[in-house]
């Protein structure tokens, strides 16, 4: 507390003098109305946000009373949640007031790193933070090596821009590395090479008559949660609800049909359905086309003639049948997948009924899987069968949001020679190597491999990396096989870690700076969609922070490039000042409050300046947009890809890509093969043409079934934001309200004939060991998982980030067990994405 | 008319030991003559107290700023272990909580005074109750001067009953605390002529 | 008359948990200790079959403001401290009660020690702010994760001058925005909302649009017309409470 007026301190000392001349003056109080109990009246006022507890990215409202958040609603101008939102905002005031949370920076005393041993940090200066991490970056740069500096992303708003591409290109390094295939860079896979689009869907509830949901529980999780929620009783009354999942899920618990599929058999599951949907002549042919005389020759097993077909949408709809379609009857994909026959063929015919008002809902269950790519593209196609691609009632493709875009060309003009240079190195994460595709939108090393970062590192392949900034991230936490990470991240020579939290990944840290929460205390944006409307949504801090924290996605570059300008480099100060002036008032930012502003409105300008109609809704200057915190575009139109404007190669739904086919080939040419040895070291195991069309793979099961026979699986918590509120204790007094959980408890579900032949009861505290490693828990007896299949929810096992989250921190003593450390590590290597699904991980069980 | 001169004298004074207790700005509380101002104002209640306050503008001119605010920090702020928490409630609660029924009971009577806290703070942080008992005590002398018996009543009943449950019984323990962990003289004295205010304080309110 | 009652069609109802959430939020209660829940909207799950034909439904549940409450019946004050409402509202009384918590024993919706929760079908209407356990201790905890880098408890409760630092405020004359020691608390309808135009937290926040609250002896409201339309069932019909919360339809198409 501080004497804020100097009138305080004022003192007459006249005797007689009348006490209120110089009497009035006040530092901590001030006068006003007296309330008396009756009358105090509690106001507050709801001020807009987002929630980024999931990726749904919910436009929110948080009720302030006195300067503190005290609840949360949907923000009301929403067309995507109309004003609802689900359990996990609600629990972020549990996030925001956090017992635990950082409040000053922090540094390492204890060089010696790894888990379990203290890193003894101490308090520091934001001077001495900055002034250090200055210090680290200008040795790089004076020893021509910038590309040793890794900049690690994890959650992140579209402010991502100034820290993710600007801070790391103007300084010289190729290593700005996301999280992206941590999520579903496999499932976005099966849409591209189908599709032509690099995306999640959206999803037409009003109007579908038939929700296939495949690995995923989207009334929990997944990218459209609230408005999922607000329609699915009405779904249930118009449409069949089926789902595909090992364990019985809410959606699933609600719907119709559960198909309880084997992990990661999915691909002959889908095949399945479809080889029903053609032989029976169930396929929609407004989309597909048909056979040129209306006669179908779709027969099991039975090659067709390609000349006879007529395609309309789609392309290879033949090709595919002789390949792949024709040898999985309905009974073959039964046993393969676990899923009966008869349930296959009801399925099929209800989605021919209901075609083309189909909806094929896909989850990273049956993609995230090391071979998992094939799986997405086959659960993808049935879209395509059933006519449900980008149509009334389907999955949806969304409209864009035209908001300004990061200004490279004016970026170019602050990197110097040595940025330009250093900026083409090869990725730390190794992407685009032969055994690591990552063909993410065509282009081999496209996309991101965040899992392989760790084998990067740890074999100092391509380089050594020397310095790591992470911002909202826990890698050593969120990959499968935090073991590896472990070593890896022990060795790194100086990393910094912004953050809210002293996490797991901080524990590796020489310097941890305390940061913004996002939904209740940052400045920034995204984007989403859902419903048919696209959404950009303002991140605000409602609340003034209460620590000494800063944004890390804008203040932290600003900050930095201050440090960095005085030692002499000043091209990244230069570069942000100039790249992100006010756009009303063309000034340059002073300070790192002002840059995040004009940052925010440099990208939302054309939402808000009215210079131009851009559709949606209508806002009136900057305070408007602050004041709704969001804008809607106008409901996307159907159809919108239909007539040969997909992005494919043959600009049409490809059942046999010609998109992949190319995008295999450039990666084989790159490095003087053939496909098939593409496929060799990608863990696949088909070769020729059948590399080109969806096709049931078997299993990659990590592991010897003899010693480990059960197979593991791994789901989201609804409860789960992310992996941030695991020290929330709400969300351990509500996590039963996950099917088969019980609150304040880790629970494995496993089915009771499995509990009676292990000998285990209801409530034993049990381990569980894979190869990748060992975990504690606690077993809970359940019907609603698959037999010889365990489930347990990612989320708990934290051995650091507070007094919830772990039982001891000093002890790195977790609660609960990671799942992380069970699932090996591993890739699906053709997306670079993380395999955490389809039962890859094999488990033992035993009563402690 | 003499309890009405050291009324004047109280609110003054409180106003100032408020400001001691807030961060300490060397070049703001040498400039405002907080300390010469103090002792000249205590001369009339405590001569003894008026001495200390001497020799904290000595200590003030001669001790850093920064030494001074690690002083002020190790004391009533954090991040460590609060060496002589400033928090009413701390003392007069079981368990010595932070946020506690009686800082509820606190910030309601401010409400109900007309006063609102618009500090971050607990309402029943020393600053803010001695400088509500400053705000208090000058409330009496306007009535005075005004003429509303009624009013010079009740703020008399209001600063007895406040003073009584809410500031008196942790003073002492509280000076204690301060005297035992302090690195400066400053601080060392503030908590000799906060103790001594108080005991004079005590005897003032139950006379009126 | 007045009757206000609550309808949850489990159709609808996804089992997310926002309501309960929001009432914690809302009424700022305590966290689960020492057997108690303080819960005053929480959830039961029941799983039936076994696989395939496996069958699992959520159902909420909160204090069904009986028209005959069990809870008022040995509630020893004069006048006791809970009562009905004019409004059909089964009320506590902060400062009459005494923290007896012969309420707690009488209700059937109610335990007096809650050892499990929803997943084994626990919970309890009813919580007791017990007398020697501080309120919102988890607030009032000075042990700091990382002495000097992270906050505690009590410096959060500090600076943000709310214990809990989310602490929604309002005003009720029955009862307090955070209850102290030695008194039972128990869901109100959000009685300080109703009488500001709003609906009970947990009907406002519901995504699903599964809860309708509104007054049940008025022939025209929305609970009347639900009830009208479809086949409707209380909890423990056999204990003669009259309860005011009515579940409609199935958490299960296939149920």
């Amino acid at each position: 507390m501080k004497v804020r007026r100097r009138d305080f301190f004022k003192v007459t000392f006249a005797a007689g003098a009348a006490a209120a001349i110089n009497g009035t003056s006040m530092n901590a109080l001030a006068a006003g109305t007296p309330i008396t109990k009756k009358s105090r009246a509690f106001g507050g006022e709801w001020m807009a946000s987002t929630c980024q507890g999931c990726t749904t990215w919910c436009p929110v409202e948080i009720f302030v009373q006195d300067g503190r958040a005290v609840k949360v609603r949907g923000n009301p101008y929403s067309k995507q949640n109309d004003g609802k939102v689900c359990p996990r905002a609600h629990m972020a005031l549990q996030q925001v007031y956090d017992p635990d949370r950082l409040k000053v920076p922090m540094k390492r005393t204890n060089p010696l790193k790894g888990r379990g041993v203290d890193p003894k940090f101490i308090p520091i200066s934001w001077d001495e933070a900055l002034n250090t991490i200055a210090d680290e970056m200008m040795a790089l740069r004076d020893s021509g090596e910038p590309e040793k500096l890794a900049l690690l992303r994890g959650r992140y708003s579209y402010m991502r821009d100034v820290i993710y591409d600007v801070l790391p290109k103007v300084f010289g390094s190729p290593n700005n590395i996301s999280h992206s295939s941590m999520c579903a860079e496999a499932e976005k896979f099966g849409v591209f090479y189908t599709e032509g689009k690099w995306e999640y869907r959206d999803y037409d509830l009003d109007n579908t008559k038939y929700l296939l949901v495949w690995g995923c529980d989207p009334v929990s999780s997944n990218r459209m949660v609230p408005a999922t929620i607000q329609r699915l009783g009405d779904v249930l009354d118009k449409a069949t609800v089926a789902v595909v999942d090992p364990k019985l899920n809410n959606t699933a618990a609600k719907g119709h049909e559960w198909l309880p599929v084997l992990p990661g058999t999915d691909g002959a599951l889908a095949l399945g359905v479809a080889h029903v949907l053609l032989t029976e002549g169930l396929w929609y042919k407004g989309f597909v086309g048909d056979f040129k005389d209306g006669k179908n020759r779709f027969v099991s097993g039975v090659k067709v003639d390609e000349s006879l077909f007529d395609e309309k949408e789609s392309y290879g709809l033949v090709k595919w049948w002789n390949l792949a379609v024709k040898d999985m009857p309905a009974g073959k994909a039964a046993e393969l997948s676990g899923v009966p026959a008869e349930q296959i063929e009801r399925v099929a015919r209800g989605l021919g009924k209901a075609a083309p008002n189909v909806c094929v809902w896909m989850g990273p269950g049956c993609s995230m899987h090391p071979r998992g790519a094939y799986s997405s593209m086959a659960v993808h196609a049935l879209a395509g069968l059933t006519g449900g691609v980008d149509n009334v009632g389907g999955s949806l493709q969304s409209s864009s949001i035209p908001v300004n875009k990061l200004d490279k060309k004016l970026m170019k003009t602050f990197q110097d020679e040595v940025a330009l240079k250093h900026t083409k190195f090869k990725k730390i994460d190794q992407r685009g190597y032969l055994n690591l595709p990552a063909i993410s939108k065509g282009k081999s090393g496209g996309g991101v491999s965040t899992n392989n970062v760790a084998n990067g590192l740890l074999n100092k392949d391509p380089y050594e990396i020397k310095m790591i900034i992470g911002y909202m991230n826990n890698p050593v936490f969120a990959n499968n096989g935090t073991e590896r990470w472990e070593k890896a991240l022990s060795a790194v020579p100086f990393t910094v870690h912004l953050s809210t939290h002293a996490s797991e990944f901080s524990q590796f840290a020489d310097i941890v700076l305390p940061c913004t929460t996002s939904m209740f205390e940052k400045l920034g944006y995204t984007k989403t969609k859902a419903n048919r409307y696209a959404t950009c949504t303002l991140l605000q801090p409602v609340v003034e922070p209460y620590w000494d924290v800063i944004d890390d996605e804008t203040e932290f570059p600003f900050l930095i490039s201050e440090k960095l300008k005085d030692r002499g480099f000043s091209n990244l100060y230069n570069a942000l000042t100039t790249m992100y002036k006010d756009p009303e008032s063309g000034r340059k930012a002073k300070n790192s409050k002002e840059f995040t502003e004009y940052a925010l409105k440099y990208y939302t300008a054309p939402l808000w300046d009215g210079k131009k109609d851009v559709g949606g809704d209508k806002i009136n200057g900057w305070q408007d947009m602050l004041k709704r915190g969001m804008w809607n575009s106008d409901p996307y139109q159907y159809k919108k890809q239909w007539g040969g404007k997909f992005k494919t190669v043959s600009h049409k739904f490809e059942f046999y890509s010609k998109t992949l086919k190319k995008a295999l080939e450039g990666h084989a040419e790159k490095h003087h093969v053939d496909v098939d040895r593409v496929m060799e070291e990608s863990n696949y195991t088909v070769r020729g043409e059948m590399a080109f069309v969806p096709h049931f793979e078997p299993p990659l099961r990590s592991g010897d079934m003899k010693e480990f026979p059960y197979m593991f699986i791994d789901y989201k918590s609804r409860l789960n934001r992310e992996g941030r509120s695991q020290n929330s204790p709400w969300y351990y007094e509500f996590k039963h309200v996950d099917p088969g959980d019980v609150g304040w408890h880790d629970a494995l579900k496993i089915n009771p004939a499995d509990g009676k032949t292990l000998g285990i009861d209801d409530g034993d505290p049990i381990r569980v060991s894979s190869i990748g490693g060992s975990v504690e828990c606690t077993a809970r007896l359940w019907e609603g998982i698959r037999p010889g299949t365990v489930a347990k929810s990612f989320g708990q096992g934290h051995w650091a980030y507070g007094k919830t989250a772990s039982i001891d921190y000093n002890k790195a003593q977790a609660r609960g067990g990671n799942n992380n450390t069970l699932i090996p590590w591993e890739l699906e290597r053709l997306s670079g994405s993380n395999a955490r699904n389809g039962g890859h991980a094999l488990v033992k069980i035993e009563k402690i | 008319m003499i309890v009405d001169e050291q009324k004047r004298v109280l609110i003054e004074c409180n106003r100032l030991l408020a400001a001691c207790f807030c961060e300490p700005e060397k070049v703001l509380f040498i400039e405002e003559n907080l300390c010469p101002n103090l002792a000249t104002l205590l001369t009339s209640i405590d001569s003894e107290s008026s001495k200390f306050a001497e020799a904290m503008q000595q200590e003030l001119l001669e001790t850093s700023e920064v030494d001074l605010k690690v002083d002020h920090a190790a004391l009533f702020i954090g991040p460590f272990q609060l060496n002589a928490p400033p928090y009413g409630s701390v003392y007069l609660e079981k368990e010595g909580q932070v946020m506690g029924v009686s800082t509820l009971r606190v910030a309601q009577f401010y409400e109900e005074t007309g006063i609102q806290v618009s500090e971050k703070e607990p309402a029943d942080h020393i600053a803010i109750e001695l400088e509500f008992m400053s705000y208090l005590f000058r409330c009496e002398v306007d009535a005075i001067h005004q003429e509303k018996k009624e009013d010079q009543q009740k703020f008399q009943d209001l600063q007895r009953v406040f003073f009584k449950d809410f500031l008196n019984p942790w003073i002492p323990i509280f000076c204690q605390k301060i005297e035992k962990h302090a690195n400066s003289q400053f601080y060392r004295n503030l908590a000799f002529i906060l103790n001594r205010v108080a005991k004079k304080t005590e005897g003032i309110v139950s006379l009126s | 008359m007045t009757q206000y009652s609550m309808i949850i069609d489990l159709q609808k109802c996804v089992g997310c948990g926002a309501c309960a959430l929001a009432c914690k939020a809302e009424n700022n209660t305590e966290l689960r200790n020492n057997g108690q829940t303080h819960n005053w909207a929480d959830f039961v799950h029941i799983t039936t079959g076994t696989f395939p034909n496996t069958k699992y439904q959520t159902l909420p549940v909160l204090c069904n403001h009986c028209s005959d409450p069990a809870c008022a019946k040995n509630c020893p004050t004069e006048p006791k401290a809970i009562f009905k409402t004019a409004d059909g509202i089964t009320m506590v009384n902060n400062e009459r009660c005494v923290g007896c918590r012969s309420c707690q024993d009488d209700c059937p919706y109610s335990m007096e020690e809650v050892l499990k929760d929803g997943a084994y079908g626990e919970y309890s209407v009813i919580s007791y702010n017990s007398d020697n356990i501080p309120v919102h201790g988890f607030y009032r905890d000075g042990k700091e994760l990382i002495p000097g880098c992270t906050s505690s408890g009590i410096d959060t409760a500090r600076v943000l001058r709310a214990t809990p630092p989310h602490r929604t405020k309002y005003d009720h004359p029955d009862y307090e925005d955070v209850r102290e020691e030695s008194v039972v608390e128990k869901c109100t309808f959000c009685d300080h909302r109703l009488k500001n135009g709003e609906l009970p937290a947990c009907v406002e926040a519901c995504p699903s649009g599964a809860r309708v609250f509104g007054d049940i002896d008025h022939k025209n409201s929305e609970v009347s017309k639900l009830l009208e339309k479809h086949k409707s069932f209380v909890l423990m019909p056999e204990k003669g409470t009259k309860p005011n919360v009515f579940y409609v339809r199935d958490y299960s198409v296939t149920a």
